[in-house]
């Protein structure tokens, strides 16, 4: 990974990047309110735990993961999905075999997938960074994480497939 | 089918680059590498105008003292009482003996409901265990313990604060809720200055400060 900007005290990186983290919760979540609510809620903590210096890095992984917990909590799904503003996705450069991922996918994974490979998982296709920037910004391995991609695109078959199935069920029961 | 603005021929620029690109963060050599494939790729353009053309105004933070002040207040009643010693005896067995993640899922939760969650730490210091301890010393093993109440796996995430600086020292796992429900894994601190030990379960996160001893 290139350069990294000096590291700045909560509020003063809440300026500066809190546009940039907005627009990342919003991408995930797909509607402005409940980014806005985890944007804040992770500044908040910041000071309330007396953090000093936090970098661009840490804070995008810090609200993939606070997103993550709000769609993995399926008390959220049905407001998650009302609220949803596709536009708010922006265009859709990396794609899991030729497949957007979007909320509606994100919350079916939810349930399938760990933490861990959530987190490759919005790396890669809802962030598109390759395989090599997830590897640093995680702090894992290359194939650690072609391992969890390999497992992530299974999933997504497997889902696709099953989905397949029970359309044909109710097709034979019409 | 995909939209031709859509389709980037290479490895696209992610958004992290893109708006660390946009904040003129990036060291020239990588800024260069950037703005050639930006030439190049529409794809990557348009991406790079959604960040520019996102000219929102950022809503105020909420006053954090405030809220903190409020969070400290319920802490304080819920770790008082019988509470704190009732649990350091199953805390015992857990530090040693529990290596599952699974909590007590019949038992009643103790003092929390909802959202809410409660953060207990065992301490282990040259063979001594210490439950809930006030402060530590460079060397010292944690584990930390959760209660909660949701019905679903929820994920949990713990963060170590020290000196402007923060750690990650478990893996962010799923945990069904319980009673201090102990996490897997422990961790040593190190340093010298005071320490604040962070869990995040769900939306709701709780923090001791253990001084240096």
């Amino acid at each position: 990974m290139a350069a990294v900007g000096e590291p700045l005290g909560p509020p003063d990186a809440y300026r500066h990047y809190g546009p940039a983290m907005l627009r990342k919760a919003e991408r995930i979540l797909g509607n402005r309110e409940d980014a806005g609510d985890v944007v804040q809620s992770l500044f908040v903590d910041l000071v309330e735990r007396g953090v000093e210096r936090v970098e661009l890095p840490y804070l995008y992984r810090a609200v993939t993961n606070r997103c993550l917990n709000v769609i993995r909590d399926r008390r959220n799904r049905e407001r998650l999905l009302d609220r949803q503003e596709a536009a708010l996705r922006g265009p859709a450069r990396v794609r899991c075999d030729d497949e957007v991922i979007g909320l509606d996918l994100l919350l079916k994974l939810g349930g399938r997938l760990d933490a861990r490979h959530l987190e490759v998982l919005v790396c890669r296709f809802v962030d598109d960074m390759s395989q090599d920037e997830i590897a640093e910004l995680l702090g894992t391995s290359r194939k650690t994480v072609g391992k969890r991609l390999d497992r992530i695109r299974g999933q997504v078959a497997e889902l696709r497939a099953s989905e397949a199935g029970q359309a044909r069920a109710r097709g034979g029961e019409g | 089918m995909m939209r031709e603005r859509e389709a980037c021929a290479g490895q696209p620029v992610s958004w992290l680059e893109l708006e660390r690109h946009a904040l003129g963060e990036l060291d020239a050599a990588r800024a260069a590498g950037v703005g050639q494939h930006l030439g190049a790729c529409a794809a990557c353009r348009a991406a790079l105008g959604v960040i520019e053309d996102d000219r929102r105004a950022l809503p105020p933070l909420p006053d954090p003292w405030r809220a903190a002040a409020a969070r400290r207040r319920r802490r304080r009643a819920r770790w008082s009482g019988a509470f704190a010693l009732a649990a350091a005896a199953a805390a015992l067995a857990l530090f040693w003996g529990h290596r599952g993640e699974r909590g007590e899922r019949g038992a009643t939760l103790a003092g929390v409901k909802g959202d809410e969650i409660g953060l207990g730490l065992v301490r282990e210091r040259g063979g001594e265990v210490a439950f809930d301890p006030s402060g530590f010393r460079p060397g010292d093993r944690f584990k930390v313990l959760v209660t909660c109440a949701a019905d679903a796996p929820v994920a949990v995430d713990v963060t170590v604060a020290q000196a402007g600086g923060i750690d990650r020292p478990l893996p962010p796992r799923a945990i069904r809720c319980g009673n201090r429900v102990p996490l897997p894994g422990a961790f040593v601190v190190t340093g010298e200055g005071p320490v604040s030990i962070c869990v995040a379960v769900g939306a709701a996160t709780e923090c001791r400060e253990l001084a240096a001893e």
